[in-house]
C-alpha cells in the first residue's frame, strides 16, 4: 500500500488497503450467535457511555461556558469601547457644530462691520452737513422774518398839506408845491425800498425749499442704513441663537448636526469627484509636453518621470489652492497660515496667487506645445499610413481653447481646497459613526455566537442522555427502589439531597443565563 | 478642539506622506524596456514586391517604436558580409518632437532605397541573420527582433545549418507566412517546408521564430 495516500486510487492499492484493514464482522463473532454479540456490544457501549456521562457532561458544560463567557466578556469590552467612541463622536460633533456656528456668527459680524463702515462711515460728515443746512435755514428764516418798514404815513401828510389853502399867495403855493414834490419823491423811494425788501424776503424763502429737500434726502439715507443694519442684526441674532442651541447639546441639535455633516460629506465627495476628473484632464494636457521636457523614457519608482512630474504639477496646483484659500481665510486647514498676522497673511496670499498665476501661465504654454507635438505626431502617423497629411491651416480655435483650458484648470483646481476641508471635517464624524455601528454589529455577533455555543453544548448533553436513556432509566428505577427500602429517618436527608441535586441541575441548566456582563 | 482637529489633519498628512514614500521607494525598479529591430530587406529586382512590403513593414515599425528604441534596415540581396555593407540605423530620442523628426527623416531615407539589379540567387539570408545578431547583441535593448522581408527559399538548407556558428539567444525572428499567398497546394507545401527549415535553423541557434501574416500589420509585443 502506498504510504503517501490516505485512500486507494487504483485496484491493486484498494486490495492492499482492504487486506490491511481489520475485518469488521469480527465484532459479531465474540459469541456464536451474532445478535447476541451485537446485544453484548450495545450493553458494553451503554455501560461505557453511562460511566463517562458525568465527565462528558462536565467537559461539554465547561467548554460551552468558557466560550460563552469569553464571548460575553469580549462583547462587554467592545460595548465599553463603543460607548466611549460614541461619547467622543458626540464631543467631536458638537465641537464641529460650535465651530461652524462661530464661523457663521463671525461672518455675520464681519458683514455688519463692513456695512457699518461702508454706510455709516460718512455719518459725522452727514451730521455736519445736516447741521450746516439747519443753521443756514435758521439764518434764512431769521432773515425772512425781518419785516420791512411800512411806508410812512406820508399820504395823510401829503393830503393834509394839499388841503392847506393857498389863499392865492404865490409864495405859499410854490412852497407847498415844492413840499408836495419832495414828499412825492420820498414816497416813491420808500415804496421802491419796500418792494425790494419784500422781493429779498421771497427769494430767501424760495431758496429754503431745495435745502429742505436735500436735508430730507440725507435723513432718508440715514434711515435706510439704520434699517439695513437692523435687518443684519436679525441674522446675527439667529446665528447666536444657533450657537446657543449647539452649546446646550440637545438631541435635536445633535440630529441636525449629524444630518448636516452627512449631507456635507456627500456633497463634498461629489464635488471632489468632479475635481478629480478635472485633475485627470489637466494631467493629460501636460503629460506630453512634460515628456518633451523630461524625456519619455526615464523612470522613477516604476513610473515615467514625465508622468510623475505631471502628477506633481497637478498636486502643486491643489496645494497652492489650499494655501490660497487658507490665506484668504475661506478654509482653515493649516493653523500656521491662519495664525499669521494680517500683513503677513496678505503678503503670503499675494505670493501664492502670483505663483498660481505663473503655474497657470506655464500650463497654458504647455497646452500650446502639446497641440504642436500632437499635430506633428498625427501628421507623421498619417504619412506612415500612406495618407496625405492635413493642410497646415489647422484651426486656431483648438489651440486657443486648449490654452484657455490650460490656464483655467489650475485656477479651478485651486478651489478644491473647500471640498477637501469639508470632506476631512465631515469624514471624522461619519467615520466615528460607522465605527460605532461596526462595533455594535460585532457585539451582536459575539453575543449571538456565545448563546449559540451555550445552547449547542446543552443540546449535546441532552442528545447524549437520549442515547443512553436505558441506563438512565435503570438508574432512576434502582434509585427509587433503594429510596423506598431505606428507613423513614433518612427521608429528610434524602429530601435535602434531592433538593440539592435538583438545585445543582437547575444551576447547570441556567448556566448560560446566569453569567452577567 | 480646533487644535486637536488640526493635529489630526497633520497626523493624517504625515501618514499619507509616509505611505507615498513607501509606495514610491518600495516599488520594484521598473526595467527600462527598449526594443531593437533589425529588418532584412530583399531589394533585388527579381523580387521587386518585397521592397514595397518592407517599406510598409518599416512604416508600421516607425509607428510602433518609441523613445530609446533602435531600428536598423539592411539589404540581403547584395553581399552582406563585407565592409561595404552598412545598415541604415536610427536610435530614437527621448523627446517626442525630436523622435518625430527622426522618424520622418528615416522614412525619407527608406523611400530612397532603390531596387538592385541583382539575381535572386544572391540573396543570403543566413549572412543577414549573422549581421543582425551581431548588431542586436551590441545593443542594450530588452527585446531584440529581426524582421525578414524576403522569401525564405535561401535559408535553412543543410549547408546553412553547418555554417551556423553564431547564436541567436534572446532574439525573435519575425518571418512572413506565405502559405496563404500560394497559388497551389504544392507551392503552399513548399513554403511550409521553407518555414520549417528556417525554424529548425533558428531554434538550433537558440532563437525563436514568429510567423506573421501581414508585414503591414503585426504586433511586436512578447
Amino acid at each position: 500500500m502506498n504510504s503517501g495516500k490516505l485512500f486507494p486510487t487504483n485496484r491493486s492499492d484498494k486490495k492492499e488497503w482492504e487486506d490491511a484493514m481489520p475485518d469488521a464482522t469480527i465484532i459479531l463473532k465474540i459469541t456464536p450467535i451474532p445478535w447476541l454479540s451485537l446485544l453484548l456490544w450495545v450493553l458494553i457501549g451503554l455501560t461505557v457511555l453511562y460511566l463517562a456521562r458525568r465527565p462528558f457532561q462536565q467537559v461539554i458544560d465547561t467548554l460551552s461556558r468558557l466560550i460563552y463567557n469569553s464571548m460575553r466578556l469580549a462583547a462587554t469590552a467592545l460595548k465599553i469601547a463603543a460607548d466611549h467612541l460614541q461619547t467622543l463622536n458626540r464631543e467631536v460633533l458638537f465641537a464641529h457644530g460650535i465651530d461652524q456656528a462661530q464661523r457663521q456668527s463671525e461672518r455675520e459680524l464681519d458683514r455688519i462691520s463692513d456695512a457699518v463702515q461702508r454706510k455709516l462711515a460718512t455719518y459725522p460728515q452727514l451730521e455736519r452737513q445736516i447741521k450746516e443746512r439747519l443753521l443756514t435755514m435758521e439764518a434764512d428764516h431769521r432773515n425772512s422774518a425781518e419785516v420791512p418798514q411800512d411806508l410812512p404815513n406820508w399820504v395823510n401828510i401829503l393830503n393834509a398839506i394839499a388841503a392847506i389853502p393857498s389863499a392865492g399867495d404865490p409864495m405859499v403855493e410854490r412852497a407847498l408845491q415844492d413840499i408836495h414834490k419832495t414828499l412825492k419823491t420820498q414816497y416813491k423811494t420808500a415804496l421802491e425800498n419796500h418792494r425790494k425788501a419784500m422781493s429779498t424776503r421771497h427769494r430767501i424763502l424760495s431758496r429754503m425749499l431745495p435745502r429742505w429737500n436735500s436735508t430730507e434726502k440725507r435723513l432718508n439715507q440715514l434711515q435706510n442704513a439704520i434699517a439695513q443694519l437692523s435687518d443684519d442684526c436679525v441674522s446675527v441674532d439667529r446665528s447666536v441663537a444657533t450657537l446657543e442651541s449647539v452649546r446646550l447639546r440637545a438631541d435635536v441639535t445633535k440630529r441636525r448636526l449629524l444630518f448636516s455633516s452627512t449631507s456635507q460629506f456627500v456633497t463634498s465627495s461629489l464635488l471632489l469627484g468632479v475635481f478629480t476628473i478635472g485633475a485627470i484632464i489637466n494631467f493629460n494636457l501636460i503629460a506630453l509636453p512634460m515628456s518633451e521636457m523630461l524625456g519619455g523614457h526615464s523612470y522613477m519608482a516604476g513610473f515615467h518621470t514625465s508622468d510623475v512630474a505631471g502628477v506633481l504639477m497637478v498636486c502643486l496646483q491643489v496645494v497652492l489652492g489650499i494655501f490660497l484659500m487658507d490665506a484668504a481665510q475661506v478654509t482653515r486647514l493649516l493653523s500656521s497660515i491662519g495664525g499669521m498676522n494680517d500683513k503677513k497673511r496678505a503678503w503670503f496670499f499675494w505670493s501664492v496667487l502670483a505663483m498660481l498665476t505663473i503655474l497657470a501661465g506655464v500650463e497654458s504654454s504647455m497646452a500650446f506645445i502639446r497641440d504642436r507635438i500632437a499635430s506633428d505626431m498625427q501628421a507623421l502617423e498619417q504619412s506612415l499610413a500612406g495618407m496625405n497629411p492635413p493642410s497646415a491651416a489647422a484651426s486656431h480655435i483648438t489651440v486657443i481653447s486648449q490654452m484657455i483650458l490650460g490656464f483655467l484648470l489650475p485656477c479651478i483646481l485651486a478651489t478644491a481646497a473647500i471640498p477637501i476641508e469639508s470632506v476631512i471635517r465631515s469624514s471624522r464624524i461619519l467615520l466615528g459613526m460607522v465605527s460605532v455601528w461596526a462595533l455594535r454589529l460585532v457585539i451582536f455577533l459575539l453575543r449571538l455566537s456565545g448563546s449559540l455555543v451555550c445552547r449547542t453544548g446543552r443540546g449535546i448533553i441532552r442528545i447524549y442522555d437520549l442515547i443512553i436513556f436505558p441506563a438512565i432509566w435503570l438508574e432512576d428505577l434502582i434509585g427509587r427502589r433503594l429510596k423506598s427500602a431505606k428507613p423513614r429517618s433518612n427521608t429528610a436527608t434524602n429530601r435535602l439531597v434531592d433538593h440539592e441535586s435538583t438545585a445543582s441541575m437547575v444551576k447547570e441548566t441556567v448556566g448560560c443565563k446566569k453569567n452577567s456582563d | 478642539m480646533q487644535k486637536k482637529f488640526r493635529l489630526t489633519v497633520l497626523r493624517w498628512v504625515a501618514i499619507a506622506q509616509v505611505a507615498m514614500a513607501l509606495f514610491i521607494f518600495g516599488c520594484k525598479g521598473h526595467d527600462v524596456h527598449t526594443k531593437g529591430v533589425y529588418v532584412l530587406v530583399d531589394a533585388s529586382t527579381a523580387n521587386a514586391d518585397w521592397l514595397r512590403r518592407a517599406r510598409l513593414a518599416i512604416n508600421t515599425l516607425l509607428g510602433n517604436l518609441g523613445a530609446e528604441d533602435t531600428l536598423a534596415v539592411a539589404r540581403v540581396d547584395s553581399p552582406v558580409l563585407g565592409k561595404k555593407h552598412v545598415p541604415t540605423v536610427v536610435q530614437f530620442a527621448q523627446r517626442p518632437s525630436v523622435m518625430t523628426a527622426q522618424k520622418r527623416m528615416f522614412q525619407k531615407q527608406i523611400s530612397t532605397i532603390a531596387p538592385s539589379p541583382t539575381d535572386d540567387r544572391q540573396v543570403d539570408l543566413t549572412a543577414g541573420l549573422l549581421q543582425a545578431a551581431q548588431f542586436l547583441n551590441q545593443l542594450q535593448s530588452t527585446q531584440k527582433i529581426v524582421l525578414i522581408a524576403s522569401s525564405l527559399n535561401h535559408a535553412g538548407h543543410e549547408e546553412d545549418q553547418k555554417a551556423m556558428f553564431f547564436r541567436l539567444d534572446g532574439i525573435t525572428i519575425f518571418a512572413p507566412d506565405l502559405t496563404r499567398q500560394a497559388a497551389s497546394l504544392l507551392e503552399a507545401n513548399e513554403y511550409r517546408q521553407q518555414l520549417d527549415r528556417l525554424q529548425a535553423l533558428i531554434e538550433s541557434s537558440g532563437g525563436s521564430l514568429r510567423v506573421i501574416d501581414d508585414l503591414a500589420r503585426f504586433d511586436l509585443s512578447d
